[in-house]
């Protein structure tokens, strides 16, 4: 179990929602530093007095302009942490503050842990003593609820690939250790080029886990959208309903093949990418065979898929879902439309229970529910769709550094093993990769692996 | 020696004159309290009762350390030592570790002589039967022969002695080593006195005679040239050095020993106690690595003259006659006569979460533990304790702080920190593994890190002292003067390049050259000026090495020393004595539950305590400055 340092620490305050205001607080003996890597306005932030305002715009590590945004310094000791502190107020919308966060734990500072900025008021002075208990119990509570969703969160494929990560790399520690305490002279069981190319692979890997979770990637290039579902099923309707409903329509551009349709819209500042597929039987003669291939292939390639449902037949559309649902990736968001609601009977509506998740009413014509699909569509992409509230945003941005670091400190490990360092020195920098994602997965020890030696391995005279 | 009266008043008591007795004697009478060794034979002193060898990996770091801080052990490996080799010289400079196979005659007499001549350190033939407590403090010991002693500490090394039961094949007899008694009086009062008690497991190999093996068959493994004594204060190792012989077993072998194990103690379940998994017995490895149609064998000559030869690798408790004919089916070893066969031993210890980082009990005040009753094997880790536990007992008869020592300064203080903390239920053994800060616990520094201590104890001579800072005087001198020097490339480039190395196109200060991979200390002094600076030409390998080490991994050094620091911060945050932790309601049951069980004294020791979250930790700093 580690102690996190004094460091600098960063999270978003307010609640997430669609207010007008969302504010990023940063604190710790870099918070000026830091605010200054990513802060542009008239003066620097280091030159501000405390309590005093400036307006400005945040800017990406690329030097691209992230958001207007008012800058409030507060000088240490008089901040609500005692230390020095800085609040950047961001005005375009919750995706875009997720990205000043990024922003800034990208520059210098890490994502606080929950309770943590009371924790620093309360170490520093700045509460009644007799407070202490409230705020130990501030903090058990917080971290209760983050561990919590961060199991929901990690009850999944996500968890599944993080443990094989886990596992790989203890199996090379166990290796490297092996080879520093126990081996023979001159016999290697971990020649170097083994170890580099599962360390490349290791890596590989990280980074796409690290590129599904990449807010900043989904703004440059949008979320792609699948719709799917039976022929017939109303998703042109919906297809078409979306793209009229919407005023602000980027560039119509044809799909290249006639079997989808891609569009392109913008809602609430982000760029959905929306693709009309054709429809999925159960069982496709070899005609259909090949659109149903290209739909399978779109499915597969988006970040999200629309799922839509027939409400006013049932043909056993449950079964199709289940097969979807099966193919989709732990990443991947799925939302469900029932269409047709104005003409649908009651019993067919129930279907949505079967399906055991939360359907949305459509109906393409009468135009009811578009803008409740729009809000899902939106949110969906900011909170991972296995939980609701602000939790698991928190959870999943600490996931993402989390996984970061465990990548540099594996890039850091290859350069060594490159060089020809030997395996003391390497060894430093896998163990310090599994320290970091030991945050997601719980502590690795030495006995871990020990445990992991004496088990697989014929050591000892 | 004094004969003893009846009434006796000594400062402390150690039983047991094995490795952790050694070092726990000498250390308290050295530091000026009159000490009293009680051991079940005189004979036995320092008796290797397994392989005769000191060192290897990780241990050869403790042997080191324990020189540094006074202690005895690494002297008298240096004086018997007959076959000296520095493992690991390929691998990483974290993980060199000096090891000797001692003449094991020889090592028990020196060590005996080393005690029997040592002021204020009376030795007696005796058994511990009963320790006198009141007010949960040890006030006397009470031996066999009906004496009773007086003291202000004690400290227990009893070894396999405790209640040890020896198996070969379906054979049982108790006692605690090949020939010996055992000690159940002294288990029965501990378990009394309410220590929780458990069961362990150990083993050793057959002995064969020498005259009766075929050297020629197997490969001789020669020792270092010039060995690489242990002890600081050792300038030269003039033994003469002798060789071990490598052979190996085969599908032969493993048909035997299967043949007998429905007579196996350990897969009859006739053994309870849980054995070491890094030393398996050659029945387990055959048994669980069934894939492995060979295993090593080292033959092990116990001495110049002796006739008995330690076959390393073959630790069993099969029935002689298959021990035997297993033995027989190995290269070299057709005709082998066995001198006694193999045998595990079975013995009780006391779970070391019962211990404070002193190695004093906490429930009573005075009585210290040390070596195999702690639940580790080794001789190593049995003597490390022994100097802990004897400069503690020595300290508190004294009236002084307590000397804890840290994970970050020594593996002694990683052993013994994983052993309060985490308990141990396998025999413990030293890895380099166990320490986080393994690139600066190297064995070249282990003077660095420690002499300073044994100097303020009293153990280490002013003229040990003297020697340290001279060799660190010269460490400067010379990194100061790679990290200013500018070599030119006419100066470098004509030995770079008959080395096969890439030439340097612009003046390059030394330690940057030295940071490439690939050139080493010595490819730096073989160029012509630096070769004939005075500086360079006088140092020893010793030195050159260290200031390599130091310059050429700089950068992981200076992050192993950022983690050293945020960990002496958090072991700087005290628990008072005492702290009601059930008291603080915002912690997890099961943080609470694990605190109560060992009572950390500070936040980076509740931090390594399993079942110990990070939010448990904020809780209790915040409940700390109430």
């Amino acid at each position: 179990m580690k102690l996190r340092p004094d460091d600098t620490i960063a999270a978003i305050a307010t609640p997430l929602g669609e207010g007008a205001i969302s504010v990023v607080r940063m604190t710790g003996p870099k918070a000026i530093e830091v605010a200054d890597v990513v802060f542009r306005g008239g003066r620097r932030v280091g030159e501000m007095s405390g309590h005093t305002v400036r307006h400005g715009k945040i800017i990406d590590p690329f030097n691209e302009p992230i958001d207007d945004v008012l800058v409030t310094v507060f000088r240490e000791p008089h901040s609500y942490t005692g230390e020095n502190l800085v609040e950047f107020s961001c005005h375009g919308g919750i995706q875009v503050t997720r990205s000043v966060l990024e922003t800034i734990l990208h520059s210098g500072a890490r994502l606080a842990d929950p309770g943590e900025f009371t924790k620093r008021a309360f170490l520093n002075g700045k509460m009644d003593l007799s407070q202490a208990e409230a705020v130990a119990d501030l903090i058990s509570a917080k971290s209760r609820k983050a561990q919590r969703s961060s199991v929901v969160q990690l009850d999944g494929g996500l968890s599944k690939r993080v443990r094989e990560i886990k596992a790989r790399l203890l199996s090379l520690c166990s290796l490297l250790e092996i080879d520093l305490d126990l081996s023979e002279e001159g016999i290697s069981v971990a020649p170097r080029k083994s170890i580099i190319d599962e360390l490349t692979s290791i890596s590989h890997e990280l980074e796409k886990l690290i590129d599904s979770y990449d807010f900043g990637r989904i703004i440059r290039n949008g979320v792609s959208v699948a719709i799917i579902g039976k022929p017939n099923a109303g998703k042109s309707s919906l297809f078409n309903a979306l793209l009229h409903e919407d005023r602000s329509i980027v560039s119509p551009t044809p799909g290249t093949t006639r079997d989808f349709l891609e569009e392109e819209i913008v809602i609430s500042g982000i760029l959905f990418k929306l693709m009309d597929t054709a429809g999925l039987r159960e069982a496709s003669d070899s005609v259909e065979a090949e659109g149903v291939t290209r739909t399978l292939r779109e499915m597969s390639n988006s970040d999200s898929v629309l799922f839509v449902v027939d409400s006013t037949v049932d043909d056993g559309q449950g079964n199709l879902f289940g097969e979807v649902s099966k193919k989709l990736r732990p990443e991947q968001r799925l939302l469900v439309a029932l269409t047709k609601c104005d003409v649908a009977t009651a019993s067919h509506l129930g279907f949505s229970s079967d399906l055991g998740v939360d359907a949305l009413r459509i109906s393409a014509v009468t135009g009811v529910g578009l803008e409740n699909l729009r809000n899902k569509l939106v949110h969906s992409i900011l909170v991972d769709n296995s939980s609701a509230k602000t939790d698991i945003e928190i959870t999943s941005a600490r996931h993402v550094e989390i996984l970061r670091n465990t990548l540099a400190s594996i890039l850091d490990a290859e350069a060594s093993l490159r060089s020809n360092v030997t395996y003391d020195f390497v060894a430093l920098d896998i163990r310090g990769s599994l320290d970091y994602l030991a945050e997601i997965t719980g502590e690795i020890t030495s006995d871990d692996i020990l445990n992991r030696i004496f088990s697989e391995f014929c050591v000892g005279k | 020696m004094k004969p003893l009266s009846s009434n006796l008043h000594f400062d402390i008591v150690v039983v047991g004159a094995g490795h952790a007795g050694i070092e726990a004697s000498l250390a308290s009478a050295r530091m000026g309290c009159s000490t009293v060794l009680v051991t079940m034979e005189i004979a036995s002193i320092g008796r290797m009762s397994c392989n005769p060898a000191i060192g290897g990996s990780a241990k050869g770091h403790l042997v080191r350390e324990i020189d540094a801080l006074g202690g005895e052990m690494g002297r008298i490996a240096d004086a018997t030592g007959i076959h000296f080799r520095m493992l690991n010289k390929s691998k990483g400079p974290a993980v060199w570790s000096p090891r000797c196979q001692s003449d094991r005659e020889w090592y028990s007499r020196e060590a005996a002589s080393r005690v029997l001549l040592q002021k204020h350190l009376l030795v007696v033939e005796d058994t511990l039967e009963d320790i006198g407590v009141s007010a949960q403090r040890v006030q006397t010991v009470i031996l066999e022969s009906g004496r009773t002693i007086a003291c202000k500490a004690i400290v227990v090394c009893s070894g396999t002695f405790l209640n040890g039961l020896m198996h070969t094949g379906m054979k049982k007899q108790v006692g605690g080593r090949y020939g010996e008694r055992t000690s159940s009086r002294l288990a029965a009062r501990l378990k009394d006195i309410g220590f929780k008690v458990g069961r362990l497991k150990t083993g050793t190999p057959p002995r064969i005679s020498r005259k009766s093996v075929d050297f020629a068959s197997t490969e001789p493994q020669h020792a270092d040239s010039p060995p690489t004594p242990f002890s600081f204060s050792t300038n030269v190792v003039s033994n003469a050095q002798i060789s071990m012989y490598l052979t190996h077993t085969n599908n032969r072998t493993h048909e035997i020993l299967k043949s007998g194990f429905n007579e196996s103690p350990m897969f009859t379940g006739k053994i309870t106690g849980v054995g070491p998994r890094y030393c398996p017995s050659i029945e387990d490895k055959v048994h669980r690595f069934a894939d492995k149609d060979q295993h090593q064998i080292f033959l092990e000559p116990e001495g110049y003259e002796s006739e008995v030869v330690y076959v390393n690798g073959f630790s069993t408790s099969l029935p002689a006659n298959i021990q035997l004919s297993g033995l027989q089916a190995i290269p070299g070893l057709e005709r082998c006569v066995m001198l006694r066969a193999g045998y595990a031993v079975e013995y009780d210890f006391f779970p070391p979460f019962q211990l404070e980082h002193t190695l004093e009990t906490k429930s009573i005040k005075g009585l210290f533990f040390a070596g195999q009753i702690n639940g580790t094997s080794g001789y190593e880790e049995a003597a490390g304790q022994g100097l802990v536990a004897g400069i503690n007992a020595a300290l508190k008869t004294r009236g002084e702080d307590p000397l804890v020592l840290e994970r970050s300064n020594s593996y002694i203080g990683v052993m013994v920190d994983d052993l309060i903390n985490k308990g141990t239920d396998e025999p413990y053994r030293i890895f380099t593994s166990r320490a986080e800060y393994r690139l600066k616990l190297r064995q070249d520094n282990a003077d660095s890190r420690l002499m300073r201590t044994g100097y303020k104890l009293g153990l280490v001579n002013e003229q040990m002292k003297a020697g340290l800072e001279q060799k660190e005087e010269r460490i400067r001198a010379i990194k100061n003067t790679l990290f200013v020097w500018s070599i030119l490339p006419n100066e470098a480039n004509p030995t770079l390049h008959r080395k096969g190395l890439d030439g340097i196109a612009e003046p390059l200060r030394i330690s940057q050259l030295l940071r490439r991979p690939g050139i080493s200390i010595y490819d730096i002094m073989s160029i012509e000026c630096v070769q004939s600076n005075e500086l360079f030409r006088e140092a020893s390998k010793e030195l050159l090495d260290r200031v390599e080490i130091e310059i050429k991994y700089e950068g992981y050094l200076k992050r192993q020393d950022q983690q050293i620091e945020s960990f002496a911060k958090n072991e700087a945050l005290q628990i008072p004595n005492g702290f009601n932790f059930s008291g603080v309601n915002s912690l997890s049951n099961e943080g609470k539950e694990r605190l109560e069980s060992v009572q950390p004294r500070s936040i980076g020791q509740a931090s390594r305590i399993s079942g110990v979250t990070s939010a448990d930790l904020s809780v209790l700093i915040v409940s700390l400055r109430k």
